[in-house]
């Protein structure tokens, strides 16, 4: 289970450039759920991600991941709990390092590195197994640079590494983002299985609204920082895209309604 | 393919060249629609240019021929070529095949656009009044007292605006209250429901609707009434206040009860986002908090969709110290409460139309889009200024016991 | 063929400089500088131990700590206090030469008539030669000495480089050479790629001292000034070896780098002997080392990893 509570970041503090990225969130995923985060452009959806992941320290609140407080967890000892897939398909793996390679990292993730040779025969197998999942032929090319594999292949390669040590969450931002339709779509329905077969706790950022109409189980909006909205349960069921639109549009409004709208309307809301 | 159009009369003799194929169906149709909305209403074709007709082509003048008929105009090819004859006739639609031109068509043409009046005035009855009935006056930030609530059923000779719920209990109608109005037996009402969807219920058989309200301004009574507005080279469109300054002028009471619909140019309002039954006590809410309990349209919104409006306006001198009205800012001569729902937009007939009949096919048609109190938004510089329709009819009266307003 | 000999001898010494570099600047991705300094810090500690009797072998292996020390310092200064990464190396090899002088106590400390860590070889080589000075080798007379420092740095380096290529297929050594190529998905991935920064500049500059120990004990003196100019040398070596072999695997990067180098040595050698001027030796690495970076075509593709300029702290 993650708890998150009352997190708050403000970027370029006290400056002109003052951003309040995130005001004082509070969020409690259940184990095995697969929650989406939508949001306009800025609203915080990546930063609370990072958050998560400890790419920086907030500057309050707190956040539980199963039973450790990891607020103050560097970014590298959470890596033990947390599986990441990041929007941009280079970010997650190394070019110029084999598939098998890559793997072997992901594989030792929060767990010491030995000085035992990574790569042997038995373990070949098992990986050839794995990813032969991804439906992809990729297994053959297990011994072949990373690099020279698309952006849709690597970004299925990211997530089956992110997800083989069954991390407590798996954060995915905007994964599917810079992938071509067809290389976006396989890599959505991968998410979805994998995510039901290991049975996964998950948290994604997604542009789509389709995506998360039709992936998670439950949807987070959020706006300058703020969840604004969380379908869950049966509210979650009868969502739909245009649904979300009108909730976006209703945010946005809420944005106008200013001090001096609250004034116009005490005259004349009667 | 070309398209060439010349007004004659009350016709609009539209001259097809080319081929009407799946290629140009889609914007033949929207050139058509469009001239429909804009009050053309009698549509003549003249196919002698029409090489092809293709089955895109018939469903696409099928949708016309029906806009058409919803506003009883009159539509017909004349001139076909034996192609699209045969077509026409094999496919059954011959009906639309005229061998000549209407006898009343002048045979030159009378300008370019049709003459569009601007304001039309109908008298149905001038000793017509309204009964202002059934009130509630919740008023914003009140908790809402139980004995309050008023339970009324709308009935066909009613009209009416307010807050209610269609809850049966009041415990289920808590936290269900929002704004309505209703109209002719129907009645359309905004949940403050996060989805913001309005739902809306409508006479039938035995059933009559019923709500549950907190605040309530009703009348019954007969229209006497009528006022048709379209746009003229000068008026492109009519702010809410020139409307009721119009109708206004024309009765001799101090305030009027009234019914309008209209082409929406811009609606400017604001609707409960959060029902005001789950109010713990009485209190004033202002700004921020207040933003959890009203929603503002933020824009001016539902351009070219159709207003049903509801209202109540009188002179500001005439009416003085009441409660449920309040001033125009940009008129400060009148006071109003006004209602608007909006619904997908559907031409209406020209000329003089019946209320009921007009109101009773935008419920019957596909469901509607909102529900708001309107407001007057002259704040300095931001402001959204005030809801606008473009064209529309108007049905009002004067009312018997203004006082009751107060 | 002492020429070549000698050429082949000073190739194998620097070839660990070579692997050191290939560890700080190919693999971590590094600009170390920390490397002029640490050379001579090997040198001037094996030095003093070895004048004051000590083991050659102790002593090398007393350099190597030396030089990790140093490279440690220079991680340290990058990923703690987030100074930039030339300027960390600048800082520590700039100490280092002030500690130089300090361990020496002057400028030069010869080493004649001492042991070495050829010392052993020759003794063998000489029994088995019956104490002759030359040994014929395929017609030429090749002086015992020289033959004995040969087999002695093959074997350093041959031993340094399995060990290396062993190491660097480990899960550690994996992640390390992740780390260089893609800092965020090592952290991502649970390693702490500062612990990896710190480790990789002390293991690379051990090795960068060892060569330096190596190097005093070969030409029989160690000076404050040997160290300037390496880490050109280091890089051209390494450019050359990628030439020659690619970088499909880690074993055939470090072989290709050991050759590099030793190439490296023997094209000095003949320039030198076709009279290139001692004194211009270093610019025209320099300049060599400048066109591999700049230069078209398959150049290009094997500098690319050096043209990115400054790189702050990661994380
Ligand atoms: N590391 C950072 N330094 C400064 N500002 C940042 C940083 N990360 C995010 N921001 C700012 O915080 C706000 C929220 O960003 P982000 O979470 O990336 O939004 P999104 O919802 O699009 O993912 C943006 O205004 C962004 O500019
Ligand atoms: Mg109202």
């Amino acid at each position: 289970m993650l708890k998150i509570e009352s997190l708050s970041k403000t970027f370029h503090a006290n400056t002109a450039n003052e951003v309040r990225a995130l005001q004082n969130v509070n969020l409690i995923l259940e184990n095995g759920s697969f929650t989406a985060i939508i949001g306009t452009n800025g609203s915080g959806k990546s930063t609370l991600l990072n958050a998560v992941a400890g790419t920086f320290e907030p500057d309050t609140g707190s956040i539980h991941l199963e039973n450790h407080d990891i607020t103050h967890w560097p970014e590298y000892k959470r890596a033990s709990l947390i599986g990441r897939v990041f929007q941009n398909p280079f970010a997650g793996t190394v070019a110029e390092m084999t598939i098998m390679e890559n793997i072997v990292i992901a594989m030792k993730r929060g767990q010491r590195r030995s000085l035992h040779i990574a790569v042997t025969k038995t373990f070949r197998g098992e990986v050839a197994d794995r990813v032969r999942t991804l439906k992809m032929g990729l297994e053959d090319r297990l011994d072949n640079p990373i690099g020279t594999l698309s952006g849709g292949q690597r970004q299925a390669l990211t997530l089956l590494m992110a997800a083989w040590t069954r991390p407590k969450i798996l954060l995915l931002d905007e994964h599917t983002a810079a992938l071509d339709p067809k290389s976006a779509a396989k890599v959505a329905e991968l998410t979805k299985i994998i995510i039901e077969q290991e049975k996964l706790t998950a948290l994604m950022v997604t542009h789509s609204m389709q995506q998360a109409v039709d992936l998670p189980d439950r949807i987070i909006m959020m706006h300058r920082g703020n969840i604004v909205e969380d379908y869950h349960h049966e509210q979650k069921q009868r969502v739909r895209v245009p649904d979300l639109m009108s909730t976006f549009d209703r945010v946005q409004k809420r944005e106008l309604f200013d001090e001096s709208v609250a004034g116009m309307l005490e005259e004349q809301y009667i | 393919m070309k398209i060439e159009y010349e007004q004659r009369g009350k016709y609009l003799l539209i001259r097809v060249m080319g081929r009407l194929d799946a290629a140009w169906a889609e914007y033949f149709t929207e050139e058509l629609f469009l001239h429909i909305r804009r009050g053309q209403h009698h549509i003549i074709i003249d196919a002698s240019g029409m090489v092809f007709l293709s089955s895109a082509g018939i469903r696409s003048l099928l949708r016309v021929f029906k806009e058409i008929n919803t506003v009883k105009g009159s539509f017909l090819i004349v001139n076909a070529t034996d192609f699209v004859e045969e077509t026409l006739i094999t496919t059954r639609f011959e009906m639309w095949l005229g061998d000549e031109f209407p006898a009343d068509m002048p045979a030159f043409s009378s300008g370019n656009e049709i003459e569009n009046s601007g304001i039309e005035h109908f008298i149905f009855n001038e000793n017509a009044t309204l009964i202002l009935n059934g009130q509630a006056g919740w008023q914003p930030w009140q908790a809402i007292d139980h004995s309050q609530v008023k339970r009324v059923d709308f009935s066909q000779d009613t009209v009416a605006l307010g807050i209610g719920s269609s809850a049966e209990t009041l415990n289920e109608a808590r936290d269900q209250y929002g704004e309505f109005l209703a109209v002719a037996g129907n009645v359309v009402y905004q949940l403050p429901d996060e989805q913001g969807h309005p739902d809306y219920l409508i006479t039938e058989k035995q059933y009559v609707p019923r709500m549950q309200c907190i605040q309530l301004l009703s009348y019954s009574g007969e229209m006497g009434y009528h006022n048709r507005f379209a746009p003229t080279d000068k008026t492109l469109f009519y702010p809410l206040s020139a409307i009721l300054k119009n109708m206004l002028d024309h009765v001799k009471g101090k305030a009027i009860g009234f019914v309008m619909l209209g082409e929406i140019e811009g609606l400017v309002g604001s609707f409960l986002s959060r029902s005001p039954g789950l109010l713990e006590e009485s209190q004033k809410i202002s700004f921020p908090e207040i933003r959890d309990w009203l929603s503002f349209s933020g824009e001016r919104s539902y351009r070219h969709q159709q207003a049903l409006i509801v209202g109540f306006t009188g002179n500001t001198e005439d009416l003085p110290g009441q409660k449920k009205l309040s001033v125009l800012p940009s008129c400060p001569e009148f006071l109003a409460h006004i209602h608007g729902a909006v619904f997908p937009y559907q031409p209406l007939q020209n000329g003089k139309i019946e209320l009921k009949t007009a109101v009773q096919k935008f419920f019957n048609g596909p469901p509607p889009l909102a529900v708001m109190h309107l407001v007057d938004d002259a704040r300095p510089v931001v402001g959204l200024g005030e809801s606008a329709l473009i064209r529309g009819a108007c049905w009002f009266s004067p009312l018997q016991n203004p006082e009751v307003l107060s | 063929m002492s020429l070549v000999i000698g050429a082949f001898t000073m190739g194998l010494i620097l070839s660990l400089l070579s692997l050191g570099m290939l560890i700080s600047f190919r693999m971590i991705k590094f600009t170390d500088i920390t490397v002029d300094g640490s050379i001579t810090l090997g040198a001037s500690i094996s030095a003093v131990f070895i004048v004051q009797g000590y083991s050659p072998w102790l002593a090398a292996l007393f350099s190597f700590a030396a030089g990790s020390l140093a490279g440690m310092i220079t991680g340290l200064l990058h990923t703690r206090f987030k100074i930039q990464e030339i300027l960390s190396g600048i800082l520590v090899m700039t100490a280092l030469y002030s500690i130089n002088l300090r361990i020496m106590g002057r400028s030069n400390i010869p080493l004649l008539d001492v042991k070495t860590v050829s010392t052993g070889t020759e003794n063998i080589l000489e029994k088995m030669v019956g104490g002759a000075s030359r040994i014929n080798i395929l017609g030429w007379q090749v002086p015992t000495g020289d033959l004995a420092v040969f087999i002695t740095c093959s074997i350093i380096a041959i031993f340094i480089a399995i060990i290396l290529s062993c190491f660097l297929l480990t899960h550690y050594g994996t992640a390390l050479r992740a780390a260089g190529q893609n800092p965020q998905m090592v952290r991502a991935q649970g390693v702490n790629n500062n612990t990896m920064v710190v480790f990789s500049l002390a293991l690379a500059n051990g090795l960068v001292a060892l060569s330096g120990s190596l190097l005093a004990q070969y030409q029989g003196f160690a000076d404050v000034q040997m160290g300037i100019g390496m880490m050109v040398w280091g890089l051209a070596s390494i450019i050359i070896g990628e030439a020659l072999v690619g970088r499909s695997s880690i074993g055939l990067t470090i072989t290709g780098v050991i050759l590099g180098t030793i190439l490296f040595r023997l094209l000095i050698a003949i320039a030198l002997r076709w009279g290139l001027n001692p004194n211009d030796l270093k610019m025209v690495t320099a300049f060599f080392v400048f066109a591999a970076l700049v230069a078209p075509g398959w150049f290009r593709t094997l500098s690319k990893k050096f043209t990115g300029g400054l790189r702050y702290a990661k994380n």
